[in-house]
């Protein structure tokens, strides 16, 4: 999703975690991921850093590798010499009307017509334009056909599956973190992605984690 | 009756402590073994300081009774040192606990705790009656603003880095410097709403989050388009930068005071109460009626905090004690004195009081070295360097021996039958025993005793001595008065440049040789470079 503010051009992109990208005059930008906990919380901070416009230093994108559904808000700043931080633009998820892809990893046509179910659920709740990529087709029928391509770019993409048995992914094999993700050095953040040991989850489990539902 | 182990090593200032029956027995910083400053030394775990506490108590780690751990917990390290048999306790408890149950309060009091953020928490606050602490408030870090991280990224980037990536002044180790630039600076509206798009408050509350990052992306720019080229403009930011500190806290103090009118006594902790200019404008509130701030209010009073909850848990320490001193350090008999001395080109005579408060009043620098040396950032009179205060012209000459470059003013020592002739609060008299807030100096004292008041607000950091908890200090201040008919002087750090407090004889005597001091004295003997 491109996007002019003023002078700054943003790219958002949510379908492979959190992308943020950014070319303006100045040479860097604040870029900050929030999360809503609930409605009388204050926003809580995932990932925060400035990124650079015309070199690889210190970073040249935002990334979060944050797949699973959350609410949160990216906000991006620059330093203003009269006001010091200014927010120039913010946006807050929102996938109302957007063309959600679900991508299915399952070889069980029972498990793949179950997630389906959920994934309807979810677009009940969230009013979103559904595309979905399986090993079925009579599955991804169900998609809203008009947004059934592969050449748009969805506004955000999930992936519903499990760790491969051989994965050596910290997620998959430390049971010290079993519901935890970190960012950054002392944030700790609960997560929807395998809230629990994954190994021991559910088929129901894991689409309801990894959808937030 | 127990004795207990209390471990911080958890990112920075390390430390061990070990409580026997509820007795404060030994708290050892890592940083004076490793002989690195905290902010040198990120990452750092308590091993040479637990190593050190096992042969000073004659109690291994394992045949303790209680080993506790203060969050974050660096786990191998944990596992090793106690075969996986610890307590754990959170970081803002262990400084709350820490501060109110040293603090020989009695009544109700307030433990507030508030620094840069601790497992999951940046602050927290205690209701506290007659030795029972209740949570009030617990703030979450990724939720609330930080004072202590605005401070500790305003220091690590105001400077800018080194060819290495190094950053020139480092967090946990400079504050004191930029603070103490802060009188000569001056109130500029742009820097303070620079500062204040950082952090704000309002209703028990700082916000927004994340202001290290944020601290660090708007000082960086800053520095990059050149704002901090001219030193002036370096000064100007730390006023503004203290200015919004005090504004934000004295506002927080005062609903805090509302929510909770029948609680007027403080205890305060954490990193950011080591702003001894903002511990005065607090103390000067006039609601308040005594606080105290914790001697080690840094997480090197963490291990101290985490052996006080477990002793108050097992009912060992059941009300606030009031501490003599901080001297739970490494002590040195005076064979062991001698046999380090004859490593080097010195000669020895017997301490004699009166002797020395004449090179004092001749203006000798004199190191003095006592007991176990201090827990905690201050010298107190085991590892100090005394000096007359009566001359402006000490600062200058102290710097340049110590090879120092801060423009802080140096600290007094004052005998506690003059403190109230000389200071106009009369008030929080316990804390100034171990030198953690300024008081406003009298008009008559300023030209007097020039060496140790800050001249821009006349303002000075005293260390309250008393007779029976440190007589010896306590003897050589008396006899200085005597001769000068002040009751005053000027204490640093025994230190140089860039180094912690001294540990050892043998790392006194080079600073006799290579003409830092002109006198040392360790234990009976007074000690002379033979050169």
């Amino acid at each position: 999703m491109f996007l002019q503010v003023g002078n700054e051009k943003i790219l958002l992109d949510f379908n492979n975690g959190i992308t943020v990208k950014i070319g303006g005059p100045d040479l860097t930008y604040f870029v900050e991921c929030v999360e809503y906990r609930g409605v009388d919380h204050q926003p809580v901070t995932l990932e925060s850093f400035h990124v650079t416009t015309n070199c690889n230093w210190p970073y040249k994108e935002f990334r979060v590798p944050v797949e699973f559904y959350m609410d949160f808000e990216i906000k991006i700043y620059k330093f203003d010499p009269l006001y010091g931080l200014k927010l120039i633009f913010s946006h807050r998820y929102n996938d109302y009307d957007q063309v959600v892809r679900f991508i299915l990893e399952t070889d069980s046509h029972d498990e793949a017509k179950f997630w389906l179910s959920k994934i309807k659920e979810y677009q009940r709740k969230n009013y979103c334009k559904i595309q979905i990529f399986s090993k079925f087709e009579d599955i991804d029928m169900e998609s809203d056909t008009r947004y059934q391509t592969r050449d748009i770019t969805p506004y955000k993409t999930y992936r519903i599956g499990r760790f491969p048995k051989s994965s050596t992914d910290w997620k998959t094999i430390d049971p010290r973190k079993e519901g935890l993700l970190w960012f950054g050095y002392w944030k700790t953040i609960w997560s929807y992605q395998h809230p629990r040991l994954w190994k021991y989850l559910s088929s129901e489990e894991i689409v309801n984690d990894i959808l937030g539902l | 009756m127990s004795t207990i182990y209390g471990f911080f090593g958890g990112s920075h200032s390390p430390s061990t402590s070990f409580i026997k029956d509820g007795e404060i027995i030994c708290c050892i910083e890592e940083e004076r073994l490793t002989r690195k400053k905290a902010g040198d030394n990120f990452d750092s775990v308590a091993i040479m300081s637990s190593v050190e506490v096992e042969k000073i108590t004659g109690v291994s780690i394992t045949d303790a009774d209680h080993r506790v751990f203060v969050e974050p917990v660096t786990e191998t390290f944990a596992n090793k040192l106690t075969n996986f048999n610890y307590d754990r306790v959170s970081h803002h408890d262990a400084h709350c606990y820490g501060a109110y149950f040293t603090s020989g309060m009695e009544g109700k009091a307030l433990s507030i705790s508030y620094d840069g953020g601790g497992d999951k928490s940046v602050m927290k606050i205690y209701l506290c009656e007659d030795g029972k602490m209740t949570l009030a408030h617990s703030y979450d870090m990724c939720s609330t603003g930080s004072l202590g991280h605005l401070w500790a990224f305003s220091v690590s980037t105001i400077k800018g880095y080194d060819e290495d990536g190094e950053s020139i002044w480092k967090m946990c180790k400079d504050e004191g410097k930029l603070m103490g630039m802060a009188p000569d600076g001056e109130y500029d509206e742009t820097y303070y709403r620079i500062l204040n798009s950082l952090i704000d408050y309002k209703d028990l509350r700082f916000f927004p989050n994340d202001t290290g990052n944020k601290t660090r992306f708007v000082v960086e720019t800053m520095h990059r388009l050149g704002w901090f080229e001219d030193h002036k403009n370096i000064e100007k930011f730390s006023y503004n930068l203290q200015k919004l500190t005090e504004d934000l806290m004295l506002k927080f103090f005062n609903d805090l005071n509302k929510k909770f009118p029948e609680y007027t006594k403080l205890c305060l902790s954490g990193g950011l109460f080591a702003n001894v200019k903002l511990n005065q404008k607090i103390n000067q509130l006039p609601w308040v009626e005594e606080m105290y701030v914790f001697p080690a209010m840094g997480d090197e009073g963490l291990s101290l905090g985490a052996c006080i909850i477990k002793a108050h848990e097992l009912g060992e320490i059941t009300k606030p004690i009031k501490l003599k001193n901080m001297f739970f350090g490494k002590k040195y008999s005076n064979r062991q004195i001698i046999d380090a001395s004859e490593r080097y080109n010195v000669q020895y005579e017997t301490y004699n009081p009166t002797k020395i408060a004449e090179l004092l009043d001749d203006g000798e620098i004199i190191g003095w070295f006592q007991h176990g040396f201090e827990y905690g950032p201050r010298a107190l009179g085991a590892r100090s360097i005394l000096v007359r205060p009566t001359d402006i012209g000490t600062h200058e000459k102290l710097n340049s021996r110590l090879k120092r470059h801060d423009s802080m003013p140096f600290a007094p020592i004052v005998m506690e039958e003059h403190f109230d002739n000389i200071f106009v609060e009369n008030k929080s008299k316990y804390t100034a025993e171990f030198m953690t807030l300024c008081f406003q100096t009298k008009d008559e004292w300023i030209e007097r005793i020039p060496a140790v008041i800050q001249k821009s607000d006349k303002t000075a950091r005293p260390q309250l001595v008393k007779k029976e908890n440190n007589p010896m200090f306590w003897e050589i201040l008396n006899e200085y008065y005597k001769i000068s008919g002040v009751p005053v002087l000027l204490n640093t750090s025994f230190n140089t440049h860039n180094e912690p407090i001294i540990d050892k004889p043998d790392h006194a005597f080079p600073k006799l040789l290579d003409g830092t001091l002109d006198k040392l004295i360790i234990g009976d003997y007074v000690f002379t470079s033979r050169k």
